[in-house]
């Protein structure tokens, strides 16, 4: 009756997701064959099949390139992320805080904001040379705009009746801004950093391509000119990975810091 | 009740007359009930000898906590001194009005600081010497004029911008077009999801190389990155918008008999218009960004390798004015596809 009903139809909707799952995998799956497929048909050096590139992944990158190469590009991105979403944070609470700041920063900012980070590598090459800090640098300003933008309006846009109940309990100023604002301000502060995330990926990529001699970038570009695909795609899939764990850790720290922002 | 001219409705005094159901005429016509005293309202005669009183019609401008008055003494001064009509009325022409509340909106301070920094520069240069990867705004600007009658700084920026814009066409028709195909059939998405999932975290510079390697260099290998980077706001965007087409409409329509096809193209689609444009404006962004990029990694003909030219030549002013310029296209391709979207989906807020 009524409970047999829904259960046999808990179970069809159940198979049905998993079958729907399923049918995603296959899909890869398929997509790989026809790689593999592709590649045979082709035989060119300049495509080589999936079991080559996933046999240059093992022997490469489990271990010895991550650590030649995985770690100087992640402590670069570290860095220059922790750099630009503090400086982010900072002044774009700060502009989104000050009317007169917002005023007098805003073309400013919104031309920089819409130059490519990449146009600025060349000057940041020229002033500072292929170093550590200039890739450091350059990270963080291609992360910066972003997070400020989000912050700025974070700050900005805090609801009315906030701010009213806290002038109602009599706080100060610089109460109002911590525990009113600063608060209010970030889901929109960790929306930004997670629009950041990639930004600051695709910089440290590019900033090593153009002037390193270790690290991802470099390494990609290096095999590329010894036309040796297989590690050029074990490379890219890395970096894939390297891309879906920060998005994955930042939206950890979304659901568990941020749960009560998500209406 | 007698016709009713626009300024009762927008009147507080009239308002409030109207809504206390006296008779509310039309100006030069004779009140059934004696007018208050003190109406500040502009359409209305004013008093001899008034006093300035703060316009309740001025242009506000509501930011998130307070609500400052912008131009009401634009408006008074308007009020003053614009022609009247006939009957008395003031006539104020809406062009005007929204002219000079444009004219307020512009952010002097904001360009006068802009100026500032650009002044201090060139002055500080004239007094010290800067390093010589600081060059003076006037040199930069006389290096940009240079490279402009020397053509190959607007060949590099012809260059950039048809990459841009043969990548950023062909990633609008093919996102737009696979975003709809995913919105429409639940089994489409279902198969590609999880590779759509693996491919996309991957970042497109990182496949600059193996283009080359597979394509070429050229302007071919360029677009086909910038396609693949610019590709997935929009296909996003539009399985958002189409998916989250309100279900009322749908269901409207199909009690009004539409089949499932028209429905999908004469509801849904409209529907996620907005969606579709908004994914279209962060799509230029990044085909802008990745072509550059491509430029400058791998030597094709555009503003990035332009500016790394210039860069390894030595030529200082030339690569600040290059990445001026590549600054500028950024800046316009920002407002021209913002407004683009405010035309298009002109019916969102």
């Amino acid at each position: 009756m009524p409970s047999r009903l829904t259960a046999s139809r808990r179970m069809v909707s159940a198979a049905k997701s998993a079958g729907a799952k399923g049918l995603g995998y296959l899909v890869v799956l398929a997509l790989i064959g026809l790689w593999e497929g592709l590649a045979e048909l082709l035989r060119s050096p300049s495509f080589p099949p999936f079991h080559v590139v996933v046999q240059k992944l093992v022997n490469d990158w489990i271990f010895s390139a991550f650590v030649a190469q995985g770690v100087p590009s992640l402590e670069r991105l570290g860095l220059g992320l922790l750099l630009g979403f503090a400086a982010g944070v900072l002044i774009g609470l700060l502009i989104g805080l000050s009317n007169v700041a917002y005023a007098l920063l805003e073309p400013m900012l919104e031309f920089l904001r819409c130059t490519p980070p990449v146009a600025i590598l060349p000057i940041a090459l020229l002033v500072l040379g292929p170093t550590n800090l200039m890739k450091v640098l350059i990270i963080a300003f291609g992360v910066l705009f972003p997070v400020l933008v989000n912050s700025a309006t974070g700050a900005h846009s805090v609801l009315d009746e906030r701010l009213q109940t806290a002038a109602v309990f009599g706080l100060s100023r610089w109460d109002v801004v911590r525990r009113v604002i600063l608060p209010s301000a970030l889901p929109m502060v960790v929306a930004g950093m997670r629009i950041a995330v990639p930004i600051g990926l695709i910089m440290v990529v590019v900033s090593e391509m153009v002037g390193a001699s270790n690290g991802i970038g470099w390494y990609l570009m290096y095999y590329q000119t010894l036309y040796q695909t297989g590690r050029v795609l074990a490379a890219v899939v890395v970096l894939g990975i390297i891309g879906h764990v920060c998005n994955s850790l930042l939206v950890l720290v979304e659901r568990r810091y941020l749960f009560w922002a998500f209406a | 009740m007698g016709a009713t001219s626009v300024p009762a409705r927008r009147c507080r005094q009239l308002r409030a007359r109207y809504s206390q159901n006296l008779p509310v005429r039309r100006q030069g016509t004779e009140w059934a009930q004696p007018l208050p005293q003190r109406c500040s309202c502009p359409w209305l005669p004013e008093p001899a000898g008034r006093v300035a009183v703060p316009d309740p019609h001025a242009v506000t401008a509501t930011t998130g906590r307070t609500a400052r008055t912008i131009g009401a003494g634009v408006v008074m001064s308007l009020a003053s001194e614009a022609p009247r009509t006939a009957s008395g009325r003031l006539h104020v022409s809406p062009s005007l009005i929204r002219m000079r509340s444009a004219l307020v909106r512009f952010n002097w301070r904001g360009w006068l600081f802009v100026a500032g920094i650009l002044g201090i520069l060139q002055l500080f240069q004239a007094i010290a010497i800067l390093p010589s990867y600081i060059p003076s705004p006037w040199r930069v600007l006389q290096g940009g004029y240079g490279s402009v009658v020397g053509g190959d700084l607007v060949s590099s920026l012809v260059g950039t911008l048809v990459t841009f814009g043969i990548g950023l066409a062909s990633a609008i028709v093919l996102g737009v077009l696979a975003g709809g195909l995913l919105g429409a059939s639940k089994i489409l998405y279902e198969a590609s999801h999880v590779s759509i999932e693996l491919i996309r975290p991957i970042p497109s510079v990182a496949l600059i190389p193996f283009a080359i390697l597979v394509l070429g260099l050229g302007q071919t290998m360029s677009v086909s990155i910038v396609l693949f980077a610019a590709v997935w706001p929009i296909v996003y965007n539009t399985y958002y918008g189409i998916r989250g087409t309100d279900s009322v409409a749908l269901d409207t329509a199909r009690s009004f008999g539409l089949g499932s096809v028209a429905r999908f193209f004469r509801v849904a689609v409209p529907s996620s218009l907005s969606s579709i444009m908004s994914g279209i404006r962060i799509s230029a962004a990044i085909a802008l960004i990745l072509t550059v990029t491509v430029e400058l990694v791998s030597g094709t003909v555009g503003m990035g390798y332009f500016i790394l030219i210039m860069n390894s030549a030595l030529r200082v002013p030339r690569m600040y004015a290059g990445v001026l310029v590549v600054g500028l296209v950024g800046y316009l391709v920002n407002l021209v596809f913002r407004s683009l979207e405010r035309h298009i989906v002109f019916w969102k807020a």
